[in-house]
């Protein structure tokens, strides 16, 4: 049986899920697939502290201040792997798991309460999501629903005007350099929309399981795909089959709906690794065995 | 033995059990941390510990009791899964390790996430604790636990200790290793294998989301310390059990998670080190900048 | 007349004057001065180390820390970007992005339309004249990672053909190149500067510098020396420039 609420709970899985899959695909062919993670665990003491400042939970203040507070977070975490004194995977896992402890720290000291608490920063709430609602030209709607929304149209529309520098300087970033297309500074915008991004999911799906989202339907279009463009529709197709799928799941077996969506994406992406055309092991052993 | 032990110390009981406890599972992973960090391989081993996860769930829909042993077994199992999966993932799959890491990091939680769920709507009594190995818990340790943790924490130690030499010419210089005779896949298989046990170990007190950071803190912080990695692995081990006890204790006195309290203390010790480390530490590298006449001699 | 350059009748193809450039933390080129001419076929040679590729890197602005004046065509960088072209050393390009060999070539027009300005049917023109020049047409819809490494650098010398640069340089273009692939590339090099066109590649190989180039810059730190390729490439340069007189010096 489907209502009303099972259907805007897809919708909002759906659109994060189509923002995520295009900022991840670019992640993953720039070699930066654990970034989503660093920022994920960076904006949950941004979102404490906001929280703490303003009361407010899932509001523009919100999303801008933990954004702010997780891009200076990487930011800093770039600095110090510059400066050479640990190295870069020690820093990522050094400073990280911290800001994420604070964060925990954060919430069950000052901030447990109705807006905000442990479970659903680890599980999301994803669940009440339709109930959670506001007023947009006299007809209400859900908030995650309508913040999802703008954050998913902003995506595309970043994708779409930088289409050409992301696309030059993640192939060869010396060409797209040299040739005015400003590789350096589009990787920043890159980390500032994905720290966004972040803290929009974070509402949904919790802090952990963010990475999901952007890496498994990446990954597995990566195997499906042999243009970037066609591999951004696979990546955003294996989002939303996810998130329909996944809900369907997690409904059925009474269980954690974030997980059940990344889940499915994970089974979707053992499938591509196997029967993928070109690059499926499947593929790959029957050329081998023939040649 | 451990009885006698634990109430010698000048401590209540619970508190005694819950220093012991931590300190043992602090000295293991800081002890065997630099397996990981060494060979640059840290997100390799906070993978590892989100891999633990699935494993604790089903090790506990099967047996139905929160009983350590099954449940570290399972926890065991599937991080070593995680650790296949993500070299299969780079070897055979041809994927790069950043994101063989992050899609096998990703699965294991979003899977030990369902699970975790699912066993909390069950409603079995018995699953109230399991939260504890997603942000780790120290109060509530018993005797068994320092007993299990010796147990394997000796174990590690020794296959350390024996293989020493094996261990340090293939972190820091494969190739010559290869050459010398040694499998490279042998000792891959070695360090994964103690990596996982440390993990395991740690689990339970820190939980799977901070388990990284017990394991490379300590390290961080001993790396400014000492050069030699015969002074390195006891040193972080000894900084490990610190920041295992004294976290341990305060997040059982204060009800907090103890994943995050201890986490912290070590990345404040790591901190502490990399600024005031006497020679490598930053404060030291810039006084010996603005005076070179020292640095010379 | 605004400068004495646009007189001359070789305009300098690139020019560095008391440039000092640095690539991880050590100074690999310390108060360089050298004159490349245009309308030549030119490569930059040296021992390992001796900052070649630093040198072209330093030139197009791909080095930071940059100290000494550059100039490309006469200009300084800012106003010729889109008339030099560039073919990066191939470790720098990422190997297994998924891209078609078409869409590889269509970059070169990138610099010519901006960030959003949509390819004409003439871009397409020079994109398909670029291919059907190095030979690669018929893998317009290949994935790049499926070419061979001859097949690889030839669509990317496509690239810098489709851009229509009056500057080519190239970093280490034959590394993972077979024999037939380097005549062939050398050849449409040589063409390219007989349109008048200027060509700069860093390269190791002397015996092919010698042969098929017409001026050779040598660099060991600083410039050993630097004119027409077989005045360059003399055994007492050469001695100067590797410590030792190298084998292929003798023999070619």
């Amino acid at each position: 049986m489907t209502t009303a609420d099972d259907l805007m709970i897809v919708l909002i899985a759906g659109l994060l899920s189509t923002a995520c899959a295009l900022l991840g695909s670019f992640l993953v062919l720039r070699r930066q697939a654990l970034l989503p993670d660093a920022v994920s665990h960076a904006v949950l003491p941004g979102i404490v502290l906001v929280f703490l400042l303003t009361g407010e939970r899932a509001s523009l203040p919100t999303v801008l201040g933990a954004t702010a507070f997780g891009v200076a977070c990487v930011a800093g975490y770039e600095w110090l792997r510059r400066t050479r004194i640990v190295g870069s995977d020690a820093a990522l896992a050094l400073v990280f798991p911290a800001l994420f402890s604070l964060g925990i720290l954060g919430i069950g000291q000052f901030a447990s309460g109705a807006h905000i608490d442990l479970d659903s920063a680890i599980y999301g709430d994803i669940t009440f999501a339709p109930l959670r609602t506001m007023r947009l030209a006299g007809v209400v709607v859900p908030t995650s629903l309508v913040i999802t929304g703008i954050a998913t149209v902003l995506t595309v529309l970043l994708v779409a005007l930088l289409w050409r520098p992301l696309h030059a300087s993640t192939f060869d970033p010396e060409f797209a350099e040299l040739g005015g297309l400003r590789g350096r500074a589009v990787g920043q915008v890159l980390l500032v929309a994905v720290a966004g991004l972040a803290v929009v999911a974070f509402d949904s799906v919790g802090a952990i399981l963010v990475i999901t989202f952007f890496v498994v339907p990446a990954s597995t279009a990566r195997l499906l795909a042999n243009r970037v463009g066609t591999m951004l529709v696979a990546a955003v197709a294996v989002g939303w089959l996810s998130s329909l799928a996944g809900h369907r799941a997690a409904v059925a077996f009474d269980t954690s709906i974030a997980g059940t969506i990344g889940l499915t994406s994970g089974a979707l992406f053992l499938l591509a690794l196997l029967f993928a055309p070109r690059r499926g092991l499947l593929v790959r052993t029957l050329r081998r065995a023939r040649s | 033995m451990i009885d006698w032990f634990l109430t010698a110390l000048p401590l209540p009981y619970p508190d005694a059990v819950v220093v012991v406890g931590t300190a043992v599972v602090g000295f293991v992973a800081g002890a065997l941390g630099p397996l990981a960090v060494l060979r640059r391989r840290s997100m390799f081993g906070d993978a590892m510990s989100h891999g633990t996860l699935p494993g604790v769930a089903v090790a506990f829909i099967v047996t139905g009791t929160k009983a350590p042993e099954p449940l570290l077994l399972g926890a065991a199992l599937s991080a070593a899964l995680a650790a296949f999966a993500m070299i299969g993932l780079e070897r055979v799959g041809r994927m790069r390790p950043d994101a063989a890491i992050g899609t096998v990091l990703s699965i294991s939680l979003a899977l030990g996430i369902v699970l975790l769920t699912y066993i909390a709507g069950s409603g079995n009594s018995e699953q109230s604790g399991l939260n504890a190995y997603l942000l780790g818990q120290a109060a509530g340790m018993v005797e068994r636990d320092i007993a299990i943790a010796l147990l394997l924490g000796a174990v590690a130690l020794t296959v350390v200790t024996i293989g020493f030499r094996v261990l340090r010419s293939a972190t820091f210089d494969p190739g010559f290793s290869a050459v010398a005779g040694v499998p490279t896949w042998a000792v891959d298989a070695a360090s994964t294998a103690l990596l996982a046990l440390a993990v395991v170990l740690g689990v339970r007190t820190v939980g799977a989301i901070l388990m990284v950071a017990l394991l490379v803190a300590p390290v961080v912080a001993a790396r400014q310390l000492t050069t030699r990695l015969s002074g390195l692995v006891p040193l972080s081990g000894a900084i490990g059990a610190a920041c295992g006890a004294v976290g341990g204790v305060v997040s059982g006195r204060a009800e907090l998670p103890a994943g995050p309290v201890i986490v912290l203390l070590a990345t404040a010790a790591a901190v502490l080190s990399v600024l005031f480390a006497p020679r490598r530490g930053v404060l030291a590298r810039i006084r010996r900048r603005s005076r070179p006449g020292v640095a010379t001699r | 007349m605004t400068g004495t350059a646009t007189a001359t009748p070789h305009p300098a193809a690139l020019s560095l004057h008391e440039v000092t450039a640095s690539y991880g933390g050590r100074t690999v080129l310390d108060n360089v001065t050298v004159r490349i001419p245009a309308g030549l076929l030119s490569a930059v040679v040296g021992p390992n180390g001796a900052g070649k590729s630093t040198l072209v890197k330093a030139a197009l602005g791909l080095v930071p820390a940059v100290r000494g004046e550059v100039r490309l065509l006469g200009e300084p960088l800012k106003r010729v970007r889109s008339r030099v072209a560039y073919v990066p050393q191939q470790d720098t390009v990422a190997q297994d992005f998924p891209i078609t060999a078409v869409q590889v070539v269509e970059m070169g027009r990138y610099p010519h339309r901006g960030w959003l300005r949509r390819l004409t049917p003439r871009d397409d023109e020079l994109v398909a004249a670029a291919m059907d020049q190095v030979g690669v047409l018929d893998l317009a819809g290949q994935p790049l990672d499926e070419l061979s490494g001859g097949q690889r650098q030839r669509v990317f010398l496509a690239r810098a053909l489709a851009q229509q640069a009056d500057l080519v340089i190239l970093d280490e273009p034959f590394t993972a190149v077979d024999a037939r692939t380097e005549a062939a590339l050398l050849d449409v090099l040589g063409e390219l500067c007989r349109d008048g066109r200027s060509v700069i590649a860093v390269h190791h190989d002397l015996r092919t510098v010698r042969e098929r180039f017409d001026h050779a810059v040598l660099l060991s730190g600083d410039v050993v020396a630097a004119g027409p390729a077989r005045s360059v490439l003399t055994a007492e340069n050469l001695e100067r420039a590797y410590g030792l007189a190298p084998l292929t010096a003798g023999t070619a």
